[in-house]
């Protein structure tokens, strides 16, 4: 009796510690809840961030879409369904584009962000598995009149080293509905402003309508004006233009130090690529890079193949400019024509300096065309063989009697 | 009486009254601007104390997910925001070691903002301050910037259900901080920036009605439920967790429950759930059909109200939704799934 209660309470808190961990909250988050479009043109162009977060602890995988009158004219990137680990979150950009020939008005529509079923087992005869999803209200106004305009974010003028290139960085945000190229203009001066060391002229690059991007502006040192700028502080007066209007006027103090003050250092912190792959597949490796010096670099990513221990190819990625403290994705696509297990070496190579080495593993195996191609050579030998054989068997009978011979 | 002696005796004035004029350097500086550059060992010019500006003052959140002026928090959790700034003081760099600074950030619309500097006052919704170890939140000198300029940063943990700014009333979040150097001059600078609205929701993951039999409208354990569907009777309660800063509605979807170990008819029609937005223990036949994924139907009234916790974590703004299952000519075991979408309530 006393054995039979002891069975029916070890059962009671196993049943009970199965239940807890079947039932938990599964959340998903979104900001912010309403995205307002204004002021498109038609056939134009806007995009906006969408913030996905996870309130919970275990992973989710979130897939995004679009409902309404304008889901059509929705794309997103990333396109697919990704993960997000718990208590964090990812950026999803929503980008719109109108018909060239939708009528002026305002449109509206939803974009819905799931997150995927967990999985479990539901006891008794029926349940359900409660899926949490977010839904933000869109808002698209087509007037089709073309706005050109934008706004100076940030400015950032880094501080340089006696003799070495001088650098702005401006973040800008396209306010119109039309692509934008801004102009600089730079006056650099000393600290009391009575007399222009340097200036220089910048065009930038275009942005996007409702983008926000940073433009890099590079001062070399070896303008006409003065070679270098002995170390100090002094003035630097930012112009910006659209056209000919100014948008933005602005001084800002310019540090100049003695060489080899400013560290650069950065490291590879990730490196990336698909477990599995076949032959002849295009691969993607992407290499996380964070600057932790106190200047902007120029960085790329090496790859280096190896099989057994043998160096079968490097590649290599296009060169990226990455900012101080900030953390980048550099990407290099290769294509394995060997099937086993490929080791991918990466650094990255920034202002004359190698990183740290990262290590990924891809298992490729053999293409179906590689081995129909080894059936057909393989058919093709034996038939040669065989016609040889045939045709001329006196060729086969020397070397029978040179064996015999042997 | 030399015709010289008028000269003399200017010189002489002259010279006598530079000896005795001890800032007759600082005049002569003034008057030609090269007077410092002889660097005269007797000179006696002071700088006076001079009070540290705190310039460049920045509000942004870390990662920066929205960009610039746009603070974006994630559900249930908190997000780390930055306030920085540079505190330049003419008397020097020795003067930020013994430096004091504190800063706060507290939304425009909070009325005792002035009084956002002392723990009584904290409040997740709408007051964050430093420095207090308490509530993670930290004010610390950075990297010298030149002989007389330091950066300082300051640290706060925003929770989820801080206020977000509205677009009609333009409210906002404002950072300031306030910098005391060692000779007891202030300085302080202001900067600006928004919070943005968050949606964010959490349900339990499964709705488990339990072992019913066929012709039951209920769920296992609904007390006083039976076979007949105007019954009035105990719900299925599943939980709605608001993890966000606003106020939610839920929009409702379903598939229909079915799978290989569904037996008799094969599935059970999404029709044949049945929920309620606003009110509990209500008979099958008053409550809302689900309906089929591609048509979701909103259930509006349903307020799940944001946490308005002021201290330490957010509380669980929480509230059931009630269930009902009509089980046809079924067996075995069937399954669906219940899509929870979260709307904006407000």
């Amino acid at each position: 009796m006393l054995f039979k209660k002891k069975i029916f309470l070890v059962s009671l808190i196993f049943s009970f510690l199965i239940i807890s961990n079947i039932i938990f909250a599964l959340g998903i988050g979104a900001s912010p809840a309403r995205i307002h479009f204004s002021n498109m043109l038609r056939g134009g162009y806007a995009e906006a961030t969408l913030v996905i977060s996870n309130p919970g602890d275990q992973e989710i995988m979130v897939r995004v879409g679009a409902e309404g009158e304008i889901s059509n004219w929705i794309s997103f990137d990333p396109s697919e369904p990704f993960p997000i680990s718990g208590k964090s979150a990812k950026t999803v950009v929503i980008m719109v584009e109108p018909p060239s020939d939708q009528p002026n008005g305002i449109y509206n529509g939803t974009v819905i962000a799931v997150s995927s079923p967990p999985p479990g087992e539901i006891g008794g005869l029926a349940g359900a598995v409660a899926v949490s999803a977010v839904g933000i209200t869109l808002q698209a106004q087509i007037n089709d009149i073309e706005i050109k305009d934008y706004i100076v974010e940030r400015v950032s003028v880094v501080k340089a080293e006696e003799c070495k290139p001088i650098q702005v960085i401006v973040w800008i945000r396209n306010t119109g509905n039309v692509r934008i190229t801004p102009t600089f203009h730079i006056d650099i001066s000393d600290k009391e402003e009575t007399k222009i060391l340097k200036s220089f002229d910048h065009i930038g690059k275009e942005i996007l309508p409702t983008r926000t991007e940073y433009i890099s502006i590079k001062i070399p040192p070896d303008l006409p004006q003065i070679e270098c700028i002995p170390v100090g502080v002094y003035k630097l007066r930012l112009i910006a233009y659209l056209n000919s209007e100014v948008k933005h006027d602005q001084k800002y103090y310019l540090e100049i130090v003695p060489r080899g003050t400013l560290s650069i250092k950065g490291e590879l912190l990730e490196l990336n690529v698909k477990g599995n792959a076949t032959m002849g597949e295009l691969l993607k490796v992407t290499g996380k890079f964070k600057n932790t010096g106190e200047v902007p670099v120029e960085a790329k990513l090496k790859i280096e193949d190896y099989l057994g221990g043998t160096l079968l190819g490097v590649s290599e990625s296009e060169t990226l400019e990455i900012l101080f403290g900030e953390t980048s994705d550099l990407t290099v696509y290769f294509t394995p024509w060997m099937f086993g297990r490929h080791n991918l070496r990466g650094t990255v190579l920034f202002s004359g300096k190698v990183s740290n080495e990262k290590e990924a593993f891809v298992d490729v195996a053999a293409s179906l065309l590689f081995i129909i191609g080894i059936v057909i050579v393989i058919i093709i030998i034996i038939a040669v063989i065989y016609f040889i054989r045939k045709r001329k068997p006196e060729l086969f009978k020397k070397l029978k009697r040179k064996r015999v011979k042997k | 009486m030399s015709k010289y002696t008028p000269l003399l005796v200017v010189i002489v004035v002259i010279l006598v009254l530079f000896l005795l004029y001890q800032n007759f350097e600082s005049v002569i500086t003034s008057v030609t601007g090269l007077w410092s550059a002889w660097n005269w060992s007797w000179s006696n010019v002071s700088v006076g104390a001079a009070a540290p500006v705190v310039e460049d003052v920045l509000l942004e959140d870390a990662p920066n997910d929205g960009g610039s002026n746009v603070i974006v928090l994630y559900g249930g959790s908190n997000k780390t925001v930055w306030c920085n700034a540079t505190v330049v003081d003419d008397n020097g760099g020795a003067n930020f070691n013994t430096s004091w600074a504190n800063a706060s950030i507290f939304d425009t619309d909070y009325t005792n903002y002035q009084s956002c500097n002392q723990e009584s006052e904290w409040d997740n919704n709408m007051c964050y301050f430093v420095p207090n170890e308490t509530y993670n939140a930290n004010c610390t000198w950075g990297a010298r910037k030149n002989d007389t300029a330091h950066y300082l940063n300051c640290t706060f943990e925003m929770r989820y259900n801080a206020n977000y700014t509205n677009e009609t009333s333009n409210l906002n979040w404002i950072c300031t901080i306030n910098v005391t150097d060692a000779d007891n001059y202030n300085g302080s600078g202001t900067n600006t920036s928004n919070v943005s609205q968050l949606l964010a929701v959490a349900v339990d993951s499964v709705l488990e009605f339990g072992n019913m039999n066929v012709g039951d409208y209920g769920c296992q354990g609904c007390t006083g439920c039976d076979q007949n569907p105007d019954t009035v009777c105990e719900d299925l309660n599943h939980t709605v967790w608001n993890y966000g800063n606003i106020q939610m509605d839920l929009a409702l979807n379903g598939t229909d429950m079915s799978g290989s170990n569904c037996g008799g008819a094969g599935y059970i029609d999404v029709q044949e759930l049945h929920y309620n937005c606003t009110s509990y223990t209500n008979s099958w036949s008053k409550m809302s059909p689900l309906t089929e994924t591609s048509t979701s139907v909103n259930c509006t009234g349903f307020d799940l109200y944001k946490s308005t916790t002021p201290q330490g974590p957010p509380a669980d703004s929480t509230k059931k939704l009630p269930w009902k299952l009509h089980v046809p000519s079924v067996s075995g075991y069937c399954e669906g799934n219940i899509t929870f979408n979260a709307i904006d309530g407000r």
